[in-house]
């Protein structure tokens, strides 16, 4: 897991860095501008977004506003917590159903330029979905079990 | 009436404490299961094609040459210059560190970038002359705010895409209430210089002032190749990202040889953190934008505003209060993301130039990272430096008055911002 939401991501970036040097260079020494990078790029931009974002979602670091957690201790910060999570999940779940439904009607349509199935772009979404919700249940499993401790 | 539910949702467990992304994304999901009859695939659609993007590509990039810059100490020979240059005036070392984020902004797009990487160095130089430290940590909280006024900037990326205005031309109009901006600062640490005594450095010799110059010069050359190449139509805002990046990697490891290859995979790691932090939440956001627009929620709020004035003078003193009190209270990125679909087109409709617009609604969420409740830049330097939040706001209001007095400068005389890209169209 931490292969694909580090590793996967870290590549696309460096590979998008060579792609968009290769698209400069090639257009503005030789006149001969590539047809696919500039698509290219903006698809590893948003394999690499997903991606990381999955392991944003592990390291607890989305950017939120943290007033009122930190206010709250004890018990009543546990719960809190818990519904978060359990907020969290709901959007996640529903995303992934919408990714699901979006994949299976749009994964034959061929993208612009280098003509791939976009299959391979929209699966992104349910699988950082997925990712995401996994990383969000164990944080309110663990929020779940201090309550239980705590009582 | 599901509209309202869909304002609540995101508004309560925003304030609850759910992050941004998920707060947008929920409301959009009770939304859509409220009304029934879109098809919810517009969900999965809008999260990818949000993000489709080549400007929004630059994000990255722009965070990364200053990634690289951090970790091969050209950070170091940045402040080593300023040194150099304004280290001899009275309060030296709190001009050092306004010239400092001005040179360091001209690579860097982020105000938490700026403070973060060269917020505390800046302070530690000043303790050990004898600075007070609420003092320290305040300045360097207020002088980051430059890093997106002058170019590159990650907020005018976003605004750029959002109000599909040329970032070329926000980077220029940029460019000069940036350096008024450190102006007035530095003009204000030197009142304060005389009136609280602090030190002066001594003068360096001629000697060091060259070698320190040549040191400084690679870095600063930096800005001038990205706003040449943009406008010499040579590269695209993202290909000149990707540009500084290529001249980072060239300055750390063939010039200054102080990155290494396994230095590497760190970096990006950092960078994807970074970047996937601001850019999920734009997926979700579009999400929002589409149900927005759907329940025509611009158009309702622009004729509310048009009703109250539809003079631009008085509009943009307005939407300035507006965002000053946004900015007060949210994130920043949030504040754009969510409030520009709905103000871009009143500030387009009373006839309020966007170029302008963008770089004054910019330099005005900067203030914002500075104020309480939620000030991101307040927060980052009084934790680094361990000291309440209080007691660097008492230091920094002066500099947040200075700032206002900058904001209502550009937004008054328009042509402080458009001077550089009117002379460029």
């Amino acid at each position: 897991m931490r292969l694909v939401e580090e590793a996967v991501p870290s590549l696309a970036l460096a590979i998008m860095f060579v792609v968009i040097i290769y698209q400069v260079v090639m257009r503005d020494v030789f006149a001969k501008p590539p047809t696919w990078s500039d698509e290219l790029a903006r698809y590893l931009y948003i394999y690499m977004v997903f991606l990381g974002s999955a392991h944003t979602s592990r390291k607890q670091a989305h950017i939120r506003m943290d007033v009122l957690p930190t206010r709250l201790a004890g018990r009543a910060r546990a719960v809190l917590m818990l519904v978060l999570e359990l907020a969290a999940i709901g959007f996640l779940v529903y995303a992934l159903h919408s990714g699901i439904v979006f994949y299976d009607f749009y994964r034959r349509i061929p993208s612009p330029a280098m003509e791939m199935p976009s299959g391979y772009l929209v699966a992104i979404v349910p699988v950082a979905c997925a990712l995401m919700t996994l990383h969000h249940a164990a944080l309110a499993l663990r929020h779940l079990r201090e309550l239980r401790a705590g009582s | 009436m599901e509209k309202w539910v869909l304002i609540a949702v995101v508004a309560g467990s925003f304030a609850a404490g759910l992050p941004v992304a998920f707060a947008l994304g929920l409301g959009c999901a009770v939304y859509l299961l409220l009304v029934g009859t879109i098809d919810s695939t517009i969900v999965a659609q809008r999260m990818v094609f949000g993000i489709d993007s080549f400007l929004l590509l630059s994000v990255p990039f722009f965070i990364l040459a200053a990634e690289i810059m951090n970790t091969t100490g050209t950070t170091r020979r940045i402040f080593n210059f300023a040194h150099a240059l304004v280290g001899h005036i009275p309060g030296g070392l709190a001009h050092v560190n306004v010239v400092n984020s001005m040179i360091f902004a001209g690579m860097s797009g982020s105000a938490i970038a700026d403070a973060a990487g060269v917020g505390m160095m800046e302070v530690e130089a000043m303790e050990r002359a004898g600075y007070p430290r609420p003092f320290a940590a305040a300045l360097s909280a207020a002088t980051s705010t430059v890093g997106p006024i002058i170019p590159p900037s990650i907020p005018m990326v976003i605004y750029g895409s959002m109000a599909q205005v040329s970032v070329g031309a926000l980077f220029l109009g940029g460019a000069v209430p940036g350096v008024l901006m450190g102006l007035a600062m530095m003009a204000l640490v030197y009142v304060q210089a005389l009136r609280r005594g602090f030190p002066r450095e001594p003068r360096v010799t001629l000697r060091e002032f060259f070698a320190a110059l040549a040191a400084g010069i690679p870095p600063l050359l930096a800005p001038a190749i990205l706003l040449g190449g943009i406008y010499t139509g040579f590269f695209t805002p993202t290909e000149a990202a990707a540009v500084a990046v290529l001249y980072a990697l060239v300055l750390g490891m063939v010039f200054y040889r102080e990155l290494s290859p396994h230095d590497l995979p760190r970096i990006l790691l950092r960078v994807v953190e970074n970047t996937a932090m601001i850019m999920f939440i734009v997926t979700t956001a579009s999400v929002f934008g589409w149900i927005l627009a759907r329940e025509q929620i611009p158009q309702t709020i622009a004729a509310a505003f048009l009703e109250i004035t539809r003079n631009p003078v008085w509009m943009l003193l307005i939407l300035n209060a507006l965002f000053l009190i946004l900015g007060m209270f949210m994130e920043t990125l949030a504040v754009m993301l969510i409030f520009f679909p709905i103000v871009v087109p009143v500030a387009q409709a009373v006839g309020i130039d966007l170029v302008h617009f963008g770089v004054v609604v910019v330099l005005n969420l900067m203030i914002g990272l500075l104020t309480p409740p939620f000030g991101m830049l307040l927060f980052l330097m009084s934790g680094l430096t361990k000291l309440p939040m209080i007691v660097v706001l008492r230091e920094l209001m002066p500099y947040i008055v200075i700032l206002i007095v900058c904001l209502l400068s550009i937004s008054l005389f328009p042509g402080i911002v458009m001077f550089l890209p009117n002379l460029a169209r």
